[in-house]
């Protein structure tokens, strides 16, 4: 264990599962000589040269199709987007080609790719680099989604896609990358795609998120409501978004007849509308109250500092939530 | 805005009623609370009452006429207002309320008796959280709070909700198991009304078959809802229920012996019956498969808890069984008193719904018409019924010899589903015992 | 208020590309370009052939209702697909557009598969999931048909990627509509391939209308091999695209461009086809019957018949005619007789590993 930053422990996970397998190339804009736009590729350049670590055109439908060849064909190329706002000109590649490939070709080709960047807010960057796409991606049948939430689980998760035959996207929130705490350095360390996670055990309430919401709007939050309140939360990090461990959601859910969803994203069509939807469906009978949810205000994201703050979701919309669903006035 | 007023269930089995008698006419101002009318029911004659202020703007239905459970019968708003509308939206809204109505069925059907709330019924709660319960009688509850009411046969209407709009939430049903209040009996039923009505309802008005004359001289007679029900229920019990029947006969002198006792000792006077009825329940206690019901609908099987008995009273309109609840907690004179003012009661067609459910078993006597024995039909959802025939002088053997004794015969019938035969001829050796000698009773 | 510009653009379209390339083809039977073996040019033939046949029973199948969906025949373009396929090597790979039956049938598919897959059965090249539009034969190099217009170039650029990075010998073959060139994924792709040197012929099959557009309407430079060399550094080569053997000889040629020097080339192979864009489009509003014709004039069979007198006496066209019908008939029974994917398919081939959950209805999803 080494207590290192998210964006420290991406780095490794790319150089770790590179230096394992020779197919393993990192493409995308900036990613090379300058370093990476958000220092993730950082040193990769040196240390496996710049056949495998590739700055690419801005051009991103065109790089994002050329990992796509490359995978279906057996390579296993981590395709950087600087952000993921910019992946939206490579949707067509993504849907059309990397999810369907495998299915309308009766199963004769697999593509392993990774795609992987910055997603969400990044502060004061205003309303086009400042989105969280996952629910266009989790929509898509044939393409898995990641989203990590400390730099531990972002290392053994991107060696987790890495090593994964179908194609993985994997969102970074870009307020995370500064981030700190202990990574588990061994080579071998990955966790498992498709589980969810047990992040905090309770009694009371059952808090479903993923990404940034879980350490900087959930803990804060429950740390009040645990507190102030004595609600005992039950947190749970969805950091595979697809698949989503519905066994373990509901049975939490069953357990605590409350939950609470927490996402970064907008309230419609989200991934957080799904989730409710299916636990609507799961655990009825055992619902003490309506499922409440917290998102992120219904329009694009301002500029100015204030409206920025009032627009995501925050601690106190988790606390309010919470107390909604456990009938606390 | 005129609201209908829809006639409720007053009873669990209620599906029609007849408006007896309108307590006010269009133009009166009431208040939530006001009795609005009586309302014959296949058992009993109610009172319904209205939920909110307002002033009485038409009386849909008259005087005499029948009409379905979520019928409009009246409207009630402001004033003056003009109601030709909102009779439309009366009608509506009736569909609205069968539709909420019938998932609420099936726990009515598997809250089997049990205590009912018997001396002080508790207030009625959806008064208090009338936006909750809205007007057709559906109470607000979270799905968690439905479901462990109805595992716990917990009547939802007679819990307080604390949540948002009077909701029924998971801790209000903690709370009601903990001070053990909501049991749930079938006349407390969502969607009725009966237990958790506060007031004693009732209204001495009788039913009048009517009569309508045909050409053969005989008579046709309409069906009274008393009638219609009675019917139902026995042809649905010899139908479903594979009864069987055992005799015994009892030497009825300590007894007699016993009942003298009684009555010099108090005022009251006392009958074999009461002591029958307190030996069924003593021996009950003791006989857990002969409180135990079969439940079809959820193909399981419920073992009841409290020893209420159920009585058969004759009335011209027809049988009732009011019950005494509790009879082994009872002693003979308690369980007299009751009788008495049950009877009474139902002459009077005021027994409530929640007083005519939750026995465990029947008594049925038919010895003051001279009749020795005879097997009883079972009254579903209970598993026996006791048959009791007239006290009559007998040869007896006693001591060896030859004597007059004073015996009476008792047939117990039972479903077999539940009570195997030698479990029913235990628990009629054991009643036989208790009867033989009363003192045993105090053991 | 004619500008300048504009009446030059009038004197331009006065004269459309179509009709140029339709008086060319007035001209004398070109000398071949090639000189190949006498067994290589009936082989040519006969896959010309074929796809002819094969896409006309196609046409009648679809109008009995048995092929459904969109569905594009690839009458009168043959001498594209036939000519790169076989300058092609084993290891090398094609891409093509959703008009895919000809290079399925030439690449790696029997009649039998590709017409199942028509047929929508479990016996098809793509198990029946893929259609008219995606033939896959990956263990022939043949990475299917693709539904969007422009979305595989990329997809044969990553190919590219992947043969220059692990320094084989083999090229990627791209083929797409001319109306593909607009496309941003086109220049996205050109630009990387430039840049990396990665071996990969990209060919526009310019039948010169992308459905109904006329390709001078749709392309600011409709001699469209000019459009690459000065944006990409790519060679762009034009090529008559109803003569086998120049395909051939064009594909050969930068076969051994991309091979030894890495280098990708565009082939515009100018080329007509007889049908309309789909089953669904007579082709009558933006072309004439005598344009038509004009272009079966130069017919890539006839040509080849033309050019190889010897080769192909008539008795000989007629015995393989038959044999190429008895094959055809043959699929069509085969396709009827094969039986639909299993109702369970729908559930696989969507990921090689997904653990699915079982939804609220039972249903895995």
């Amino acid at each position: 264990m080494a207590e290192m930053t998210f964006r420290e422990a991406l780095g490794l996970a790319l150089a770790q599962e590179m230096e394992r397998d020779d197919q393993i190339f990192l493409m995308g804009e900036e990613v090379a000589q300058y370093q990476g736009a958000y220092k993730v590729s950082q040193g990769l350049l040196e240390k496996f040269g710049e056949k495998r670590v590739v700055d690419a055109p801005i051009t991103e439908a065109g790089f994002v199709g050329l990992g796509i060849g490359a995978a279906h064909v057996g390579m296993r190329p981590v395709i950087e987007v600087m952000t993921f706002n910019f992946a939206i000109l490579a949707l067509d590649q993504i849907i059309n080609n990397a999810a369907k490939l495998r299915q309308m070709s009766g199963g004769q080709i697999e593509v392993p790719m990774v795609l992987r960047g910055p997603g969400g807010a990044g502060g004061s960057l205003g309303s086009q680099h400042s989105q969280s796409l996952e629910q266009q991606y989790v929509h898509i049948p044939g393409i898995k989604v990641v989203m990590p939430s400390t730099p531990d689980n972002a290392k053994a998760l991107l060696k987790a896609a890495i090593r994964d035959p179908d194609p993985v996207i994997f969102i970074e929130s870009e307020k995370l990358y500064n981030s700190r705490g202990e990574v588990n350095e061994d080579p071998d360390y990955v966790l498992p795609i498709g589980k969810a996670n047990v992040h905090k055990e309770g009694t009371d309430v059952t808090i479903i998120t993923w990404s940034r919401m879980l350490t900087h709007v959930v803990e804060p939050a429950v740390e009040i409501l645990e507190g102030e309140f004595g609600v005992s939360c039950e947190i749970i990090d969805c950091w595979s978004l697809s698949p989503l461990d519905f066994e373990t959601l509901t049975n939490s859910v069953k357990k605590t007849g409350r939950c609470v969803v927490v996402e970064e994203s907008w309230p419609k069509a989200s991934v957080g509308a799904w989730i409710a939807s299916e636990m609507y469906a799961r655990c009825f009978d055992y619902l003490d109250a309506e499922i409440a949810r917290v998102y992120q205000k219904d329009v694009p994201l301002s500029y100015a500092f204030n409206l920025e703050e009032i627009s995501l979701p925050r601690p106190v919309d988790v606390v309010e939530a919470v107390k909604q669903v456990s009938y606390i006035s | 805005m005129a609201t209908p007023v829809t006639l409720l269930q007053l009873s669990p089995t209620m599906s029609e009623g007849t408006i007896v008698r309108w307590l006010v006419k269009e133009g009166d101002s009431i208040s939530a609370g006001d009795i609005l009318a009586e309302i014959e029911t296949d058992k009993a004659v109610m009172e319904q009452e209205a939920f909110e202020d307002g002033t009485v703007l038409k009386l849909s239905v008259k005087e005499g006429d029948k009409a379905s459970v979520g019928d409009e019968i009246a409207l009630v708003g402001e004033a003056g207002e003009d109601v030709s509308s909102a009779s439309s939206g009366g009608a509506a809204a009736k569909k609205e309320e069968k539709k909420e109505a019938a998932p609420e069925d099936k726990p009515a059907a598997k809250a089997q008796p049990a205590q009912a709330v018997a001396k002080a019924p508790a207030p009625p709660k959806e008064e208090k959280s009338a936006p909750a319960a809205a007007s057709n009688g559906s109470v607000m509850a979270s799905p968690l709070a439905r479901k462990m009411a109805s595992d716990n046969d917990l009547d939802l209407k007679q819990i307080e909700g604390s949540g948002p709009r009077g909701r029924v939430v998971k801790r209000d049903i903690e709370k009601a198991l903990q001070s053990g209040t909501g049991k749930a009996s079938p006349a407390a039923a969502p969607g009725g009304y009966g237990a958790a009505e506060g007031k004693d309802v009732a209204s001495p008005v009788k039913s009048k078959p009517v009569a309508v004359e045909s050409a053969s001289g005989d008579e046709e007679l309409a069906v009274s809802g008393m009638r219609s029900v009675i019917a139902k229920r026995l042809v649905q019990s010899r139908q479903q229920v594979p009864s069987f029947s055992l005799t015994v006969e009892v030497d009825a002198a300590n007894v007699l012996a016993a009942v003298k006792k009684v009555r010099d000792l108090t005022d009251e006077k006392v009958t074999v019956t009461h002591f029958i009825i307190k030996a069924m329940a003593n021996t009950l206690r003791r006989h857990p498969w002969l409180r135990t019901q079969w439940d079809e609908a959820n193909n399981t099987m419920v073992r009841k808890d409290a020893v209420h008995i159920s009585c058969a009273v004759a009335l011209p309109e027809g049988l009732v069984t009011p019950v005494i609840r509790d009879a082994d907690r009872k002693g003979v004179v308690q369980i007299s008193q009751d009788l008495k003012e049950l009877a009474g009661k139902a002459r009077d067609k005021g027994l409530k719904p929640a007083e005519m459910s939750g026995g465990v078993q029947t008594i049925s006597n038919l010895g003051m018409f001279g009749i020795d024995h005879f097997d009883a039909i079972i009254n579903p959802p209970e598993t026996s019924i006791l048959a009791v025939g007239a006290v009559l002088e007998k040869p007896v053997v006693r001591n060896g010899g030859l004597d007059v004794g004073k015996v009476f015969n008792m047939t117990l019938s039972s479903d077999h589903r539940v009570v195997d035969g030698a479990v029913a001829a235990a628990y009629l050796k054991d009643l036989k015992a208790a009867l033989d000698d009363p003192f045993l009773m105090l053991v | 208020m004619a500008t300048s510009a504009q009446a030059e653009d009038k004197a331009k379209n006065a004269k459309s590309p179509s009709s140029s390339e339709v008086s060319d083809s007035q001209s004398a039977i070109p000398k071949p370009r090639v000189d190949l073996p006498a067994e290589k040019l009936m082989e040519m033939y006969r896959q010309m052939l074929l796809i002819r046949r094969f896409e006309e029973r196609c046409a009648q199948q679809y109008q009995m209702g048995k092929i459904k969906g969109f569905c594009h025949l690839y009458i009168g373009q043959e001498a594209v697909g036939v000519g790169t396929v076989a300058a092609l090597g084993e290891k090398d790979y094609i891409f093509q557009t959703y008009r895919d039956h000809g290079q399925a049938l030439i690449r790696g598919c029997s009649s039998r598969e590709v017409m199942a897959e028509l047929f929508g059965k479990a016996t098809g090249c793509s198990k029946g999931k893929g259609g008219s539009m995606h033939m896959f034969k990956v263990s022939h190099g043949m990475m299917g048909g693709n539904g969007i217009v422009g979305g595989h170039v990329p997809l044969a650029t990553g190919v590219g990627w992947k043969l220059m990075y692990n320094k084989e010998k083999a090229v990627a073959v791209c083929f797409m509509g001319e109306a593909a060139m607009n496309q941003g994924v086109f220049h996205e792709s050109l630009n990387m391939a430039s840049l990396w040197n990665l071996p990969v012929i990209y060919i526009v099959e310019n039948n010169l209308y992308g459905m109904g557009t006329a390709v001078h309407r749709a392309s600011a430079e409709p001699e469209l091999h000019l459009r690459t060399p000065g944006a990409y550094r790519i060679r762009g080569v034009k090529v008559d695209g109803m003569d086998v053997l120049e395909m051939y000889a064009a594909i050969d040629e930068a076969r051994t461009i991309a091979i030894e020097e890495g280098r990708p080339t565009f082939i515009n192979a100018v080329c007509y086809r007889y049908r309309g864009h789909s089953m669904s489009d007579p082709a009558k509003t933006y072309r004439t019957k005598d344009e038509v014709s004009q272009w079966q004039l130069r017919d890539p069979m006839k040509r080849l018949e033309a050019q190889y007198p010897d080769l192909f006496p008539e008795e000989k066209v007629e015995a393989l005619e038959k044999e190429i019908k008895e094959e055809v008939m043959d699929a069509i029974k085969f396709a009827e007789d094969s039986p639909f994917p299993n109702d369970r398919e729908i559930w696989s081939d969507v990921y090689i590993d997904y653990p699915g959950y079982i939804g609220p209805d039972g249903e895995f999803r």
